[in-house]
């Protein structure tokens, strides 16, 4: 009992008031296409805000980590007593800022497809990052549905920015551990320092839409 | 909000059926639907440029660079330079043709270049006033080129899978073999070996288009002395696996094992890295071993992506092992539980395996059904049986016509009920299946903090007639149990962040802001199989009443969970436990 008494006790500490506070500029926000199609079957449509308004993620991204925006969607459909999970997409997009041109990439990367946009300033970055996300996936059978979005927003680990490295070097291969010279080993564990000290931002957010008829 | 939204609608309006879009365009469009856009996928340089860039890199005229290079303002270089992975600023001259591969290539007012210039992916960027007096080529596309050993380019082969150990290793390509030398920890620590430390050669041949075979050579050092001369300081894994499909879903192969290792008697209470969490840091080994020598060879075939069947035999020989001088952190005074004798003798097993697998996920599965299943059929010429009380298990026969069979399945269904909300279940079933009674390194129990957590560990071990082990050996026949838990995410918002204007470097957030909430149940119930006193007909299973069952609740963060439960059955505790992985 005394176990257990030590764990309420902690439970308690955590969750004193005052002492914890939670705050995400980052906005997350899902809507619907127009009821446009005869059988009313929507779309949604995201959009997602103030990123770079976190000093968290604006410090992060200045000092050339790159931020990983991954988005998954559902399709759900309501019932009475628990919605059934029609379907899901995921997709990611990276921002990194390049300093040698002192310019923004982004770089959306779903299963089929990679886009990449420049962006000179981060005026236009964040402009850019603010645009609206249409994912074409619609409910065809009759009921009634909604979405739900997801978005986890981290800074790449060391292991990722290796891999995106790679992977826009070119390398297409998983990563080899095996041809790393000493002083590839070096950077890399002093970037690995740096982010374990630097206290990695994080953040997820979710969201659900409204819900629609499909007839 | 709603304004941006509204200005997406005007963007919009019906154009739903319009499914790409350009960059830079107001909306971006998600299609997963959609063809695979040919002009996105890499590599796909044209096969010539590619000849181009390794030609011209790899002439012995060439200046080669790698890296940041800056070529400062007064200073010239000459001949043809290529650079591979800039990124290149020039503010002097360079005086012949300059390729940049993989990297960005920056020409500042000051700069001159007089040759043609090739910039391959990357970008490229030219400062007014600055000065070419050649062509100017640029494709953003990166190459699939790496230097090798000799500092020569070449095209960069996609490598086979390798599996990371999370030690050292070290990978080189030798035509078609791919060679892995690797050190690493067994995943493991226990009471018998200590820290085994696995090293060796891995060898990855792609024999064909549509075969793959891998031979694996590993030495097993163990860690811990052994007090006795039952378990040698080094064993060893030589298995090879050949892969006769393109893909999973048409694959079939075979593979061939010897080894000589230290084999876990039950796959529960806890996993395997659990187990050597509990046992390094508490002194907690909650799993019972032996050592296990022998051959065996296999044959598997998919049945589409997520069903795959095997047949297999082996020949090993299983002795004893006893506990080791084996190091903890906490609890260092006190003495290991024994690990318990078992059943010597060398044993021919065959049997037949399958698993159904279409989670979404290993880790962390929301959704899909994991289903596994196995029956073999053993024999021993030579077995040397462990006296125990004829109210456990009758006699073995030592003429040499020992042979039993048994069975296990381990079925999980992971569903969603709501986007929040996960429900999960799970059936296990282990045990005798027919012939001579079980040896006691397949024998069964239930209690602990995997299946049935409201018990203490091995609760139900079938120790019969007033037998008494301080090893506490797992003696049942046959072990049934199902599991039922229900997550609901919750947001804590437990998180505090420690902020000082003055140091912003300091910025850190401390705390939870999700986590699941798990509500739980368990059943379950290990027997003695047979006629008489105190056992379960052959052809039955116990009645639910006598079945031990817990409920229990607690907070699943991902990488640790903390959860209290209860045992139905008066008189038991309270059970704290901590799960560093999903329960199941």
């Amino acid at each position: 009992m005394r176990r257990i008494a030590w764990m309420v006790g902690l439970c308690a500490a955590l969750l004193a008031p005052g002492a914890w506070a939670q705050d995400a500029r980052v906005a997350l926000d899902v809507a619907l296409t127009p009821d446009t199609v005869p059988n009313g079957a929507r779309q949604a449509v995201l959009h997602t805000d103030h990123l770079l308004d976190d000093p968290r993620i604006e410090a992060m991204l200045s000092s050339a980590f790159p931020i990983r925006l991954h988005y998954r969607l559902e399709l759900w459909r309501s019932r009475a007593w628990f919605d059934a999970f029609e379907r899901s997409v995921e997709w990611d997009v990276v921002i990194r800022h390049e300093p040698l041109l002192d310019q923004y990439t982004v770089a959306t990367v779903d299963v089929r497809h990679t886009r990449i946009d420049h962006y000179v300033d981060r005026t236009a970055l964040a402009a850019g990052l603010a645009r609206l996300t249409r994912i074409a996936i619609q409910p065809t059978a009759g009921g009634q549905y909604y979405y739900a979005v997801a978005l986890d927003i981290s800074t790449l680990s060391d292991t990722d920015i290796k891999e995106l490295e790679r992977f826009l070097q070119g390398d297409v291969g998983p990563a080899a551990t095996g041809t790393e010279d000493v002083g590839s080993a070096l950077s890399r564990g002093v970037r690995r320092i740096l982010l374990q000290v630097a206290g990695l931002p994080s953040l997820r957010l979710e969201k659900q839409s409204a819900q629609f008829k499909v007839r | 909000m709603r304004r941006y939204l509204m200005i997406g609608w005007l963007v919009l309006g019906a154009s739903i059926p319009a499914l790409r879009v350009s960059a830079q365009d107001s909306v971006i469009v998600i299609n997963p639907d959609a063809p695979v856009d040919q002009a996105s996928e890499r590599p796909g340089l044209p096969p010539g440029l590619i000849q181009h860039l390794l030609a011209f890199y790899n002439d012995s005229a060439t200046t080669r660079l790698e890296g940041e290079v800056v070529l400062p303002r007064g200073a010239r270089m000459t001949g043809p330079v290529a650079v591979l992975r800039g990124p290149v600023v020039i503010a002097g001259e360079v005086a012949g043709p300059l390729v940049v591969i993989n990297g960005d290539l920056r020409i500042k007012a000051t700069g001159v270049v007089r040759g043609d210039i090739l910039v391959v992916g990357g970008s490229f960027l030219a400062d007014s006033g600055s000065v070419r007096d050649g062509s100017t080529d640029q494709v953003a596309q990166a190459a699939p080129v790496i230097r090798n050993g000799s500092g020569l380019l070449e095209v960069h082969v996609r490598r086979q899978g390798i599996l990371d150990f999370g030690g050292a290793q070290r990978s080189f390509q030798t035509g078609q073999v791919r060679t892995t030398l690797f050190l690493s920890s067994g995943g493991t620590y226990n009471r018998v070996e200590g820290l085994p430390v696995t090293l060796g050669p891995r060898f990855d041949w792609q024999a064909g288009v549509h075969t793959t075979a891998r031979l694996d050579l590993q030495a097993i050092v163990r860690t811990a002395g052994d007090p006795t001369d039952l378990r040698e300081d080094v064993g060893y894994i030589a298995s090879t696996e050949w892969n006769l499909g393109a893909r999973k879903r048409h694959a079939i192969g075979f593979g061939l094992r010897a080894s000589q290792t230290v084999a876990s008697i039950e796959d529960q209470p806890l996993s395997r890295s659990e187990d050597g969490w509990a046992a390094l840091l508490l002194r907690r080994d909650y799993r019972d071993y032996y050592i296990n020598e022998g051959v065996g060879g296999y044959f598997f075939s998919h049945f589409g992506p997520d069903f795959r069947l095997e047949l297999g035999a082996r020949s090993e020989r299983q002795r004893s092992v006893h506990t080791a001088t084996a190091w903890s952190l906490f609890r260092s005074d006190q003495t290991w539980r024994p690990n318990p004798l078992i059943d010597d003798g060398r044993y021919n097993t065959i049997g037949i395996g399958f698993e159904f697998d279409d989670r979404n996920q290993d880790r962390r599965p929301s959704a899909g059904w994991w289903v596994r299943g196995r029956v073999e059929h053993s024999s021993s010429r030579n077995v040397a049986p462990l006296s125990l009380a004829a109210a456990i298990r009758g006699s073995i026969p030592t003429d040499g016509s020992y042979a039993f069979s048994r069975f296990w399945f381990d079925a999980r269904m992971y569903d969603r009920l709501t986007p929040d909300m996960r429900l999960n279940v799970r059936i296990l079933g282990d045990g005798w299946l027919g012939g001579d009674p079980l040896p006691v390194q397949q024998r069964v129990a239930l209690g602990g903090p995997d299946v049935l957590p409201g018990y203490d560990f091995r609760a139900v071990n079938c120790a019969a007639g007033g037998y008494s082990d301080p090893a506490t050996p797992a003696l049942c026949d046959r072990m049934l149990a199902a599991q039922v838990e229900l997550r609901s995410r919750v947001h804590l918002g437990l998180l505090w962040h420690y902020r000082d204007k003055d140091h912003p470097d300091l910025d850190r957030a401390f705390g939870l802001s999700e986590a699941d909430l798990v509500v739980f149940t368990d059943a379950g119930n290990a027997w003695l199989s047979g006629s008489g006193p105190g056992r379960v007909p052959n052809d039955r299973i116990p009645a639910f009443r006598e079945w031990k069952a817990d409920v229990g609740v607690g907070i699943d963060a991902g990488s640790i969970g903390a959860y209290l439960a209860k045992g139905f059955t008066s008189g038991q505790p309270v059970q704290f436990i901590v799960r560093l992985q999903q329960r199941f």
